[in-house]
């Protein structure tokens, strides 16, 4: 015990030392969620439209000033001819176009009725069906508003509620995705570069040789990165909750312990590749390049997993992440009681033990 | 005598610790010089300001005719240079790696190709020339990286402790080459810890805790100090030490 | 010039004597192009709906039918009550709820106006507002409908029609494929000269260079030539990929693509080479550059729109490169734009690309 104190200790002295890299460790997770937390929405904002008018009518100056009002649409050009509408959209200078018909205003209510096109620059396909149904919503709630005024009609109207997310706030959907990316991506590769390292310069060697056990150089090597990687999550929470303003709906116990065990997961999945790469470089490169990957793309933090074909739904449920993310979306957001994520929390165990098992055994291998 | 480097008051610091302690010396044109100290009496920092790698905190110092504050690389065009640790490609081969520093100085394809295969064939590399440099012995990576040092027939070329971690045959074997090159009119400034090999160079400097303690032929100072060996002028030498590894 | 020669040759050998790197250059482009374009997918379907009908007229059933009839919805529950649903909601097997009130046929018959009231599940905002989008939008469908077989005056007096340029079919893969390709340029070029400097500096072999008279200039030109070549022929396997197995076609000129690829590929390469210049242990590279790395993917506009961030963070975007190599890609790729209507892009990649290779330069010290 007491060696594997003084071996906590120099590992300690080792990471303080180099200030550089804790500024990094603490700080960079700091700025990414702020930064990742305002900034990353998937809303319609700003969207710039173009109108199309043959000629100027009242109608559709009000109309227009109608969109103009709205937080989605800014009327950015007046065009008079859909000849203008290409060069416009290539330079990316209007998103949508409002296409009025000739003579607008004197065919409505007539046979034929007035013709309105709406044109989307669909690039983004989600924005642009998002932009074209909010349009519509705008122009059919003028045109009914209108009507309604001169003939009293009924009709089926909507009354639509946002569930534990009324503002339709991206980060609440953001946050613990970002969560499961820093903290794994971070503590994977703060281990497995460092026990690399040691190897690469030999001072492991040299430690292997001494009377302690391996196991004891091994956790002590972690508990350092356990003690950053916590306040490193200490902070995470305190932004979210404070600045981001990102509900704690559900109990802080049990988020806490599922972050802490998805932190000894991702320091055991650091030891992992430690064991089975031999630079830094690679050790690296794996972590940050070839692991980053699946844990941004597979884990429903971007993309929602329902949306993708059934096998890699299926492949996604190695990614730890996910797990991670659905429980702390749960817990934090939607306030469930920890009953609901039993699955998740049995899963990520099981993950941790698997994982440090085989890491530990591997690391064993390599001594005999 | 011709001097190829004239050191004045050289200093350097690394905040509060001054790693080189004001000291001042000349090099002769052709002479084995050694610089000889114990591990941290600033050896090695003292080299690197005159190779061009650190720039002196205060004094001057002129190498090959060029000053180490503002004629940097005009130093370097002149000098060869083995750091004490191995510091050739590791993975590349023997030839690539003769190859790439040949160029990098300028020397033509075709002289590059002619010495090279000498070299090879000198040093009974030949068989290894295509052989990544990390599978090779200590010894012969030291040579190597030796050979690459003076493959440009610099003025002067710097040794920092060329022989450590060498067995002594191997040793003996590297200062024969040492003293081919010194022949061949290049002047050799070499840093070592053994002080059985400074009875090989024509003079020697005795650094103590960043100063210049002593700087003269071995017969000398061991008629100075009534001292049958190097190793013994040493032990009076330093016996006021402060830092030691 | 001499040297640049020898060190091009020589950087070329450590890459192809390296065991790791060469393998991962090809393998790393070959997964992502041929995995990530069927996880990146952000299509809302198969969204899970609840009905709580309380009316049970046959009017409610045809309005059921008719959202069946859309393909859209998953009709999931039918017959609970609203309590039921929203525990369907907790556990994550339903996302929407529709309420269709009790007395609704009979309220409609009378011309009073009817009101469903929607509930969705927002912790997937886009999810939660493009499925209430559509739902409301299929019973503006059904009430126009209604009113027209009740011989009313449509509420309604415009014929709306929408038209998505650029991508018809909305094909997510069409507007995400262009962005992947950056992905991997961001991982892999800016990794790897990260490493580079770094290593040599470990490895002591920087010294054996510093101490020849070859140029700062030199030296760094070799590594941006070096990086800038491999960074293309990655770029090159990756879009040859995107154009046979998506048919990403590009509509505009590819000289205009790889100009962009260039310029981009050149930069990446200097921010790397400059973040080793600064750093003196592997780990210090790596976690700055992972720094840069994230807020290079997430903030560029790859996966979420720039237009959808807080102003503030807009106006960050234009200090990242990425972001102009983004629109590049997708406006020529989709848009068929040219060099005239991306010029601003080109001008502010080029001025970012001078300046990071000069900052490279001046960054790398020989003499410490």
């Amino acid at each position: 015990m007491k060696e594997f104190i003084a071996f906590v200790k120099k590992e300690f002295l080792h990471i303080f030392r180099d200030v550089r890299t804790l500024l990094i460790l603490i700080g960079m997770p700091v700025v990414l969620i702020m930064l990742f937390g305002f900034a990353i929405s998937v809303e319609i904002r700003n969207v710039n439209v173009g109108i199309l008018a043959p000629q100027h009518e009242v109608l559709i100056d009000r109309l227009a000033n109608k969109i103009d009002a709205s937080e989605y649409f800014t009327v950015a050009k007046w065009l008079t001819s859909d000849q203008e509408i290409d060069p416009l959209m290539k330079q990316g200078k209007v998103d949508v176009v409002l296409a009025f018909d000739n003579r607008f205003a004197s065919r409505l209510y007539t046979k034929d009725g007035a013709q309105l096109g709406i044109l989307v620059d669909a690039s983004n396909p989600n924005i642009a069906a998002s932009e074209a149904m909010y349009l519509m919503g705008i122009v059919q709630n003028y045109f009914q508003n209108n009507t309604q005024q001169q003939i009293k009609t009924g009709g089926l109207s909507t009354n639509v509620r946002m569930l534990y997310n009324p503002q339709l706030r991206s980060s609440y959907n953001f946050v613990p995705g970002i969560m499961g990316l820093i903290l794994i991506i971070i503590c994977a590769l703060m281990t497995s570069v460092s026990i690399v390292r040691e190897k690469e310069t030999g001072t492991m060697e040299v430690l292997l040789v001494s009377p302690i056990k391996p196991i004891v150089i091994v956790f002590a090597k972690m508990i350092p990165y356990f003690v950053i990687s916590c306040v490193v999550l200490l902070i995470i929470f305190v932004l979210s909750f404070t600045l981001l303003h990102v509900p704690m709906a559900g109990s802080l116990f049990w988020i806490v312990i599922i972050s802490m065990l998805y932190v000894i997961l991702a320091l055991s999945i650091g030891l992992f590749i430690s064991t089975i790469v031999d630079s830094q470089m690679v050790a690296a490169l794996i972590t940050a390049v070839v692991f980053m990957l699946p844990v941004l793309m597979l884990s429903g933090m971007l993309f929602p997993l329902e949306s993708m074909p059934k096998f890699f739904q299926w492949i996604s449920s190695i990614v730890p992440a996910r797990w991670f993310i659905a429980a702390i979306r749960k817990l934090m957001i939607e306030g469930l009681a920890v009953q609901y994520v039993l699955k998740e929390l049995a899963i990520l165990a099981g993950m941790t033990l698997i994982i440090l098992g085989v890491a530990l055994k591997k690391f064993n291998d390599r001594l005999e | 005598m011709e001097n190829v480097i004239e050191v004045q008051n050289l200093v350097k610091k690394f905040g509060n610790f001054t790693a080189v302690d004001n000291i001042s010396f000349e090099v002769h044109k052709g002479e084995i010089f050694g610089f000889l100290g114990a591990n941290g009496a600033g050896k090695t920092t003292a080299m690197r300001m005159l190779c061009g790698l650190s720039y002196p905190t205060s004094g001057s110092g002129i190498v090959a005719g060029f000053d180490i504050r503002t004629q940097a690389e005009q130093v370097k065009r002149q000098i060869g240079y083995m750091s004490q640790r191995f510091s050739l490609y590791e993975d590349l081969t023997v030839l690539d790696n003769i190859e790439l520093f040949g160029g990098i100085y300028g020397v033509s394809k075709r002289e590059i190709a002619e010495r090279s295969e000498q070299l090879l064939e000198k040093l009974q590399f030949t068989s290894e020339k295509n052989k990544r440099v990390k599978d090779l012995p200590q010894g012969w990576k030291q040579k190597l990286a030796f050979s690459v040092a003076v493959f440009h027939r610099p003025q002067i070329v710097f040794l920092d402790e060329p022989t450590g971690g060498v067995d002594p045959t191997t040793r003996r074997q590297f200062w024969e080459m040492i003293l081919e090159t010194a022949h061949n009119g290049i002047t050799v400034f070499v840093t070592t810890h053994y002080m059985d090999e400074a009875e090989y160079c024509h003079r020697v400097s005795m650094m103590v805790d960043g100063h210049i303690e002593a700087l003269d032929s071995p017969q000398n100072l061991k008629l100075k100090y009534h001292a049958a060996s190097m190793g013994e002028v040493f032990d009076l030498i330093a016996r006021g030490a402060k830092r030691s590894d | 010039m001499a040297a640049l020669k020898y060190l091009l040759i020589k950087e070329v050998k450590q890459f192809k004597a390296n065991p790791f790197l060469p393998r991962l250059a090809v393998v790393f482009p070959l997964m992502v192009m041929l995995v990530m374009p069927w996880i990146a997918t952000m299509d809302v379907k198969d969204v899970n709906l609840s009905v709580v009908d309380q009316d049970r007229s046959s009017t409610s059933e045809k309005l059921i039918k008719q959202i069946e009839a859309s393909h859209y919805f998953h009709l999931k529950t039918l017959n609970i009550t609203y309590e039921e649903a929203l525990v369907e909601v907790e556990k994550g097997k339903s996302d929407l709820i529709m309420q269709i009130p009790q007395g609704m046929e009979r309220d409609w018959v009378n011309g009073q106006p009817v009101e469903i009231f929607i509930a969705a599940n927002a912790v997937n905002s886009t999810k939660g507002s493009m499925g209430s989008g559509y739902l409301n939008n299929i019973i503006s469908d059904f009430s126009t409908e209604l009113s027209r077989q009740k011989g009313e005056v449509a509420a309604f007096p415009v014929k709306l029609s929408t038209q998505f340029l650029y991508n018809s079919h909305l094909n997510y893969r069409y507007f995400m494929v262009p962005a992947l390709l950056i992905v991997i340029l961001i991982a892999l070029c800016g990794f790897l000269p990260t490493f580079n400097i770094v290593t040599e500096k470990e490895n002591g072999t920087i010294e054996q260079i510093n101490v020849t008279p070859v140029g700062k200039g030199e030296f760094i030109a070799s590594k941006l030539i070096f990086y800038g070549v491999l960074g293309l022929f990655i770029f090159t396997v990756a879009f040859f990929i995107g154009k046979s197995v998506y048919h990403i076609a590009p509509y505009g000129n590819i000289g205009v693509i790889y100009a962009g690829a260039v310029l981009f590929l050149l930069f990446m390469a200097a921010i790397g080479l400059f973040i080793s210049n600064f750093s003196i242990t592997l780990q210090q590279a790596v976690f700055t550059m992972f720094f840069f790395m994230m807020t290079f993917m997430l903030l560029s506009g790859i996966f979420t729109p720039i237009n959808s961030m807080v102003t503030w963070a807009q106006y960050f975007t234009y200090i990242l490169p990425p972001r102009y190599f983004v629109n590049i890609m997708r406006s020529v790729c989709l848009k068929g734009s040219g060099f005239a209507d991306l010029w601003f892009d080109f001008l502010m990649l080029f001025i970012f690309m001078a300046i990071m290779s000069v900052i490279a330069v001046v960054t790398y010290r020989k003499q410490q």
